[in-house]
C-alpha cells in the first residue's frame, strides 16, 4: 500500500468518525423536537387547531382536553409588555454605554449587563415579587412581563450597543455638519441607522423571554382557566403551563403539555428564524 | 446667539488670525492667518498629513469633537468669531455646510430624506409643500434632479459614488449654508464623476463661498480663484490660481508643482 492510499483511507476514517460523533451530540436535540412535534401535533389535531388557541383547558376528558386559550393569550401579552417596557430601558442603556465609550461608568454598565445576561432567572422573579408583588399584593401580568423585560434587557442592550458602536464615524460627522447637536445626532438618525440590529436584539430578547418560566413563577401565578381581564389580573403563560401540567399525573394534563410545547416551539422557532434572516452572521 | 449675526456682505467669508491646532501635543496647523474673500473657491493645497483637513474642520467647530483637538486664536466667519464663547456651534454648521472625501448619504433613509433631514430637523419648512419645493432646490443645484426626480423615495444607496457625493453636497445646501467646506470631494471618484463635481464647485460660487481642500495641483488650477498651499501645518504661500500656478514664490511650492515633494 502507497503513501496515498493510505492518507486517503486515514482521511475517510477519520470523516466518518467526526460524522458520528456529530451524530451523536445531535440525537437528543433531534429526539426533542421529534417527539414534541409527534405528541404535540396528535394532541391538537384531535381537539382542533381553533379550539386548541383558544379554547380552556379541560383535563378531565383525556381524549379531548380542551384548549390552552388563556396561557397563549397570557404569553403574546406578556411579551408585548415586556417589549414596551425594555425597549426605552435598553435603547438609551444601549446609547449611554456607546456614547461614553471606554469611560468608567461604561464599562461598568457593559459589565452589569454582561451579569444580567447570566443572572439566574428565578432570582429575577424573585426580586420582582419583592418590588412590585408583595407592595401590590396580587399577581399580575404587569409583574410578569416587569420580570420578562428584565430577562430581555441585556440582549437588546448588547445588540443595539454593538449596532451603534458600527456605525461609521463619517456618518456621524456628516450628521453633526448639518448642524444636528449629538442628542438629535443619537436620537434622530444613529437609532435608525441601528434599526436592524436593535430589532435583532429585541428579537433574541423576546425568544429568551418567551421560553422562560422562572421569572414566572413568583409573578403571574397561573391562572390557566380564565382569560384575565386586565393586566392588573393573575395571568398564565405556556412555559408555566407546560410546567405546572407536565408534573400532574393525568393524561388529559400530559396532553395538554404537549400541546403547550408544540405551540412553544413553533413561536421561539419562528422568532429566532427572523433574527436570523435579518442578520447572517448573528450570534445567537 | 442667532443666524441673522452673521454678516452677509462682509468681504471676507472666513478670516483667521493667528490660528494654531494642535492634537494633543503635536501642533498640527501653525499660525495660519488666512482671508477667504466671498463667493469665490479657495483651494487649500497640500500632500497629505500637511494639515489642510484639520484646518477645513476649524472653519466649522467640527474639531469640537475630536477630544484631543486644542484651537487656538480666532476664526471669523462672516465676522463672527465662531470660538467665542457665546456662539453655537450647531448655528455655525449651519452657516457652514460641509462635503467630505468618502460620500455618506445617510444609509437608512432615501434620496429625499437624506437632503430634507436637515431642514426638517431645524423646522426650517412650515409645510410639506415648501419642504418639497426646498428638496427639488439643493438637488438641483446638485446637478442630481434629473437624475433621481423619478425615485425620490428610493434609499440613497442605490446611487453611484459620484451620484452619492453629489447628493451629499445638495444634503448640505439644503440647508442654505453661505460657505460650503469641501474635504477632498473627489478623491474617491473616477474621472468623469470628478469632472461633474468640478463644474458643479465653480457653478455654486454664484451662492455659496466654496473651501476646497485638495492634494491635487490640478484640480486646484481648474476650479480655484485663490489657491494657499499647505505644508508640515503651515501656509507657505498663498495667492490667485494665476499667480500661485504661473510665478510661485517659494521654492518650495514650485517643487510640489512639479512633484518634487508631495
Amino acid at each position: 500500500m502507497d503513501v496515498y492510499t493510505r492518507r486517503k483511507i486515514k482521511d475517510v476514517v477519520g470523516r466518518l468518525l467526526i460524522a458520528l460523533i456529530g451524530l451523536f451530540a445531535l440525537t437528543p436535540l433531534f429526539h426533542i423536537l421529534i417527539s414534541i412535534t409527534y405528541n404535540g401535533v396528535r394532541v391538537i389535531a384531535a381537539t382542533g387547531v381553533i379550539e386548541f388557541l383558544t379554547g380552556i383547558p379541560n383535563p378531565a376528558n383525556p381524549s379531548n382536553p380542551g384548549g390552552i386559550g388563556p396561557a397563549i393569550l397570557g404569553s403574546l401579552v406578556l411579551a408585548a409588555m415586556a417589549t414596551l417596557i425594555a425597549i426605552p430601558i435598553a435603547l438609551n442603556t444601549a446609547i449611554f454605554v456607546s456614547e461614553f465609550r471606554g469611560s468608567p461608568a461604561s464599562r461598568f454598565t457593559i459589565l452589569l449587563s454582561l451579569l444580567l445576561v447570566e443572572f439566574p432567572t428565578i432570582l429575577v422573579g424573585l426580586f420582582v415579587y419583592a418590588v412590585v408583588v408583595e407592595p401590590m399584593r396580587r399577581f399580575s401580568l404587569l409583574a410578569g412581563s416587569i420580570a420578562l423585560a428584565l430577562v430581555m434587557l441585556p440582549y437588546v442592550v448588547a445588540q443595539a450597543s454593538e449596532a451603534l458602536r458600527q456605525i461609521p464615524r463619517d456618518l456621524r460627522e456628516a450628521a453633526y455638519s448639518l448642524g444636528l447637536s449629538r442628542l438629535k445626532t443619537v436620537y434622530r438618525l444613529m437609532l435608525g441607522m441601528a434599526r436592524r440590529g436593535i430589532l435583532v436584539g429585541i428579537l433574541i430578547g423576546l425568544a429568551k423571554a418567551l421560553g422562560e418560566t422562572a421569572p414566572l413563577l413568583f409573578t403571574v401565578y397561573g391562572a390557566f382557566n380564565t382569560y384575565p381581564q386586565s393586566i392588573l389580573d393573575p395571568g398564565a403563560a405556556i412555559p408555566l403551563l407546560i410546567y405546572v401540567y407536565a408534573q400532574q399525573p393525568g393524561e388529559g394534563y400530559q396532553a395538554l403539555a404537549w400541546g403547550a410545547a408544540f405551540i412553544l416551539l413553533v413561536m421561539v422557532t419562528s422568532i429566532v428564524l427572523v433574527a436570523k434572516k435579518l442578520v447572517p452572521r448573528v450570534h445567537l | 446667539m442667532e443666524l441673522a449675526e452673521f454678516d452677509e456682505n462682509t468681504p471676507y467669508a472666513i478670516e483667521t488670525v493667528n490660528l494654531n491646532i494642535y492634537y494633543g501635543n503635536k501642533h498640527v496647523v501653525k499660525n495660519v492667518s488666512l482671508r477667504i474673500p466671498r463667493n469665490t473657491v479657495f483651494a487649500i493645497m497640500g500632500p497629505s498629513g500637511s494639515g489642510k483637513s484639520t484646518l477645513l474642520r476649524s472653519f466649522n467647530r467640527l474639531l469640537d469633537f475630536y477630544p484631543e483637538a486644542r484651537v487656538e486664536g480666532v476664526v471669523r466667519v462672516l465676522g463672527v468669531n465662531i470660538y467665542d464663547e457665546h456662539v453655537d456651534p450647531t448655528i455655525v454648521r449651519r452657516i457652514v455646510g460641509m462635503v467630505f472625501q468618502i460620500p455618506n448619504p445617510f444609509p437608512h433613509l432615501s434620496i429625499y430624506d437624506n437632503v430634507a433631514i436637515g431642514p426638517k430637523l431645524h423646522g426650517m419648512c412650515k409645510s410639506k409643500q415648501e419642504l418639497d419645493e426646498l428638496v427639488k432646490w439643493a438637488l438641483e443645484k446638485a446637478g442630481l434632479w434629473d437624475e433621481v426626480k423619478d425615485r425620490l423615495h428610493e434609499p440613497a444607496t442605490k446611487l453611484s459614488g459620484g451620484q452619492k457625493q453629489r447628493l451629499s453636497i445638495a444634503r448640505a445646501l439644503a440647508l442654505k449654508p453661505k460657505i460650503l467646506l469641501m474635504d477632498e470631494p473627489t478623491a474617491n471618484l473616477d474621472p468623469v464623476s470628478t469632472t461633474r463635481i468640478e463644474e458643479l464647485i465653480v457653478e455654486l460660487k454664484k451662492d455659496v463661498t466654496i473651501v476646497l481642500v485638495t492634494h491635487s495641483p490640478r484640480q486646484a488650477a481648474r476650479v480655484a480663484d485663490y489657491v494657499a498651499f499647505m505644508y508640515m501645518g503651515e501656509i507657505v504661500e498663498v495667492g490667485t490660481a494665476n499667480e500661485i500656478f504661473t510665478a510661485p514664490k517659494n521654492p518650495l511650492t514650485e517643487k510640489y508643482l512639479t512633484g518634487v515633494v508631495g
